[in-house]
């Protein structure tokens, strides 16, 4: 039988992660290869446009990237995030910390 | 998965293997069970993250082979049990960890979105019990 849930899809172009799909302790670690090392140079956009639900096992990687983009004088801002994780980043106490941007 | 029980007469019964790969699943079929109990797309949104982080807990922080979780809805309210749900001594100890802190946030945000998480135990099985009102 396939596997009916969506899976995730990183893509890296430049300093851009395009990220698809579902962010959980079993597909994070795709996410957290597409930062580590953080890609391109200048700020790192995340684009999770197409991320349905994302629970703080992405939180951590983004917090990890976040915290490597602020010590290289980078930034990363984390694009286009739906409600869902939206929520997840506010009600975590992280709205003043990372850098969202939800107007594109 | 093996799934028994009705969510409204008694609670519907779900247990998958304790592995990463089975979260999404348990996640996706809660969400069903809430939506066609009449939970709203919110309350399905933050249900689907509350499963989510319990799951992930007894995955990585317990030694048992199944996730167990019952989900109920009663007249006034919806509940989720989840089976030995990671160390659950002292959840007053439980707060929002600070912003550079990596690991640690799933029972904070448990507690976040839902309206009472507590400890129950039933039948000697040590559960963790969390419900939201319907509004």
């Amino acid at each position: 039988m396939s596997d009916p849930l969506p899976r995730l899809v990183v893509s890296v172009h430049g300093s851009t992660v395009t990220v698809a799909g579902d962010i959980d302790a079993h597909s994070c670690p795709e996410l957290e290869a597409a930062l580590e090392p953080l890609p391109g140079a200048g700020d790192v956009h995340v684009d999770l446009a197409g991320v349905g639900f994302m629970d703080s096992s992405g939180l951590r990687v983004l917090i990890g990237a976040h915290q490597h983009a602020a010590a290289a004088d980078r930034r990363l801002v984390i694009g286009r995030p739906s409600g869902s994780v939206l929520r997840l980043i506010e009600v975590s106490g992280l709205s003043g910390h990372l850098h969202v941007d939800d107007t594109t | 998965m093996s799934e028994s029980g009705n969510p409204s007469a008694g609670g519907h019964v779900l247990i998958v293997a304790a592995e990463p790969s089975m979260i999404a699943s348990l996640r996706h079929r809660v969400a069903t069970l809430a939506r066609a109990s009449g939970a709203r797309d919110e309350l399905v949104d933050d249900l689907r993250l509350v499963v989510s982080e319990l799951a992930t807990n007894v995955v990585q922080h317990t030694d048992s082979d199944t996730i167990r979780m019952t989900f109920r809805r009663e007249p006034t309210r919806f509940v989720l049990d989840v089976d030995d749900a990671g160390a659950l001594t002292g959840l007053e100890h439980i707060s929002a960890p600070g912003p550079d802190r990596l690991a640690g946030r799933g029972l904070s945000i448990v507690r976040a979105v839902m309206d009472d998480v507590e400890i129950v135990d039933d039948d000697g099985r040590r559960r963790l019990r969390c419900t939201r009102g319907i509004s």
